[in-house]
């Protein structure tokens, strides 16, 4: 048991981190583009 | 929206390149990141947030406009061995010099505003000034300097909130963040920082 919790427990540790980088990442970008971009739109209502 | 699409649609490109090469999306380390909710910070406060936002004249939401526009130049100058992001550079850096020329907002001419704002009242639509509490000004193309790099495209559909008028850097900054997160993937070109 011991031997099998160890690396997945670490994999998901390693994929956790990964995928969080990932949202910060795709959010940070979200907020690059809607501050850098200046299209004009009407606003909803 | 548009831009917005755009980082989706990378997102969704790279993660299939990634799925393709059977690798998985590799997020790069961008420096400095904290530049980027710091400069959007005056702009979300007083041109994006309908209801929360100050209401300031005019050569406030200007100054915090440029402002946005300059830390973010400096963020993406931080980071632009990273992929697409000299493109993002170029289309802000485009974006940026149209609006100082032209008073601070970006132009917009009387008759795209009119495409756009179809039910406007007469009086909203005003040559020399700002659109509603946008980003844009009201200049016909004779009045505008560098009209080329005014938001001169159009996009949309009947339903007003699918219609955008936009500019070349906003395509060079939609089609940057899209070769950022395609790049993500391993393909075409691998992060360089």
């Amino acid at each position: 048991m011991q031997k099998f919790s160890t690396p997945l427990t670490s994999q998901f540790a390693r994929i956790d981190k990964r995928t969080l980088l990932l949202i910060v990442t795709v959010l940070l970008m979200a907020l690059l583009v809607l501050a850098a971009g200046a299209p004009c739109h009407v606003p909803p209502g | 929206v548009i831009l917005l699409a755009a980082v989706l649609a990378g997102v969704v490109a790279g993660a299939l390149c990634a799925r393709r090469g059977r690798r998985q999306l590799q997020p790069p380390n961008l420096k400095y990141v904290w530049i980027v909710p710091l400069a959007f910070l005056p702009q979300l406060m007083v041109i994006r947030l309908p209801g929360i936002r100050i209401d300031v004249p005019s050569e406030w939401a200007s100054a915090a406009l440029v402002s946005t526009q300059f830390a973010l130049l400096v963020f993406v100058w931080f980071n632009r061995r990273q992929a697409g992001f000299w493109l993002l550079g170029l289309g802000l850096a485009a974006n940026l010099l149209v609006i100082l020329l032209n008073g601070g907002f970006m132009p917009i001419t009387p008759e795209q505003a009119a495409r756009l704002w179809i039910d406007a009242p007469p009086d909203f639509i005003q040559v020399g000034q700002r659109l509603g509490r946008g980003k844009d000004i009201v200049l016909p193309v004779e009045q505008t300097r560098l009209w080329l790099l005014s938001d001169i495209f159009f996009f949309g559909f009947d339903s007003p909130e699918f219609r955008a008028a936009f500019s070349i850097g906003d395509v060079l900054i939609g089609v940057g963040a899209f070769w950022f997160f395609w790049a993500m993937g391993g393909e075409p070109v691998a992060h360089a920082a």
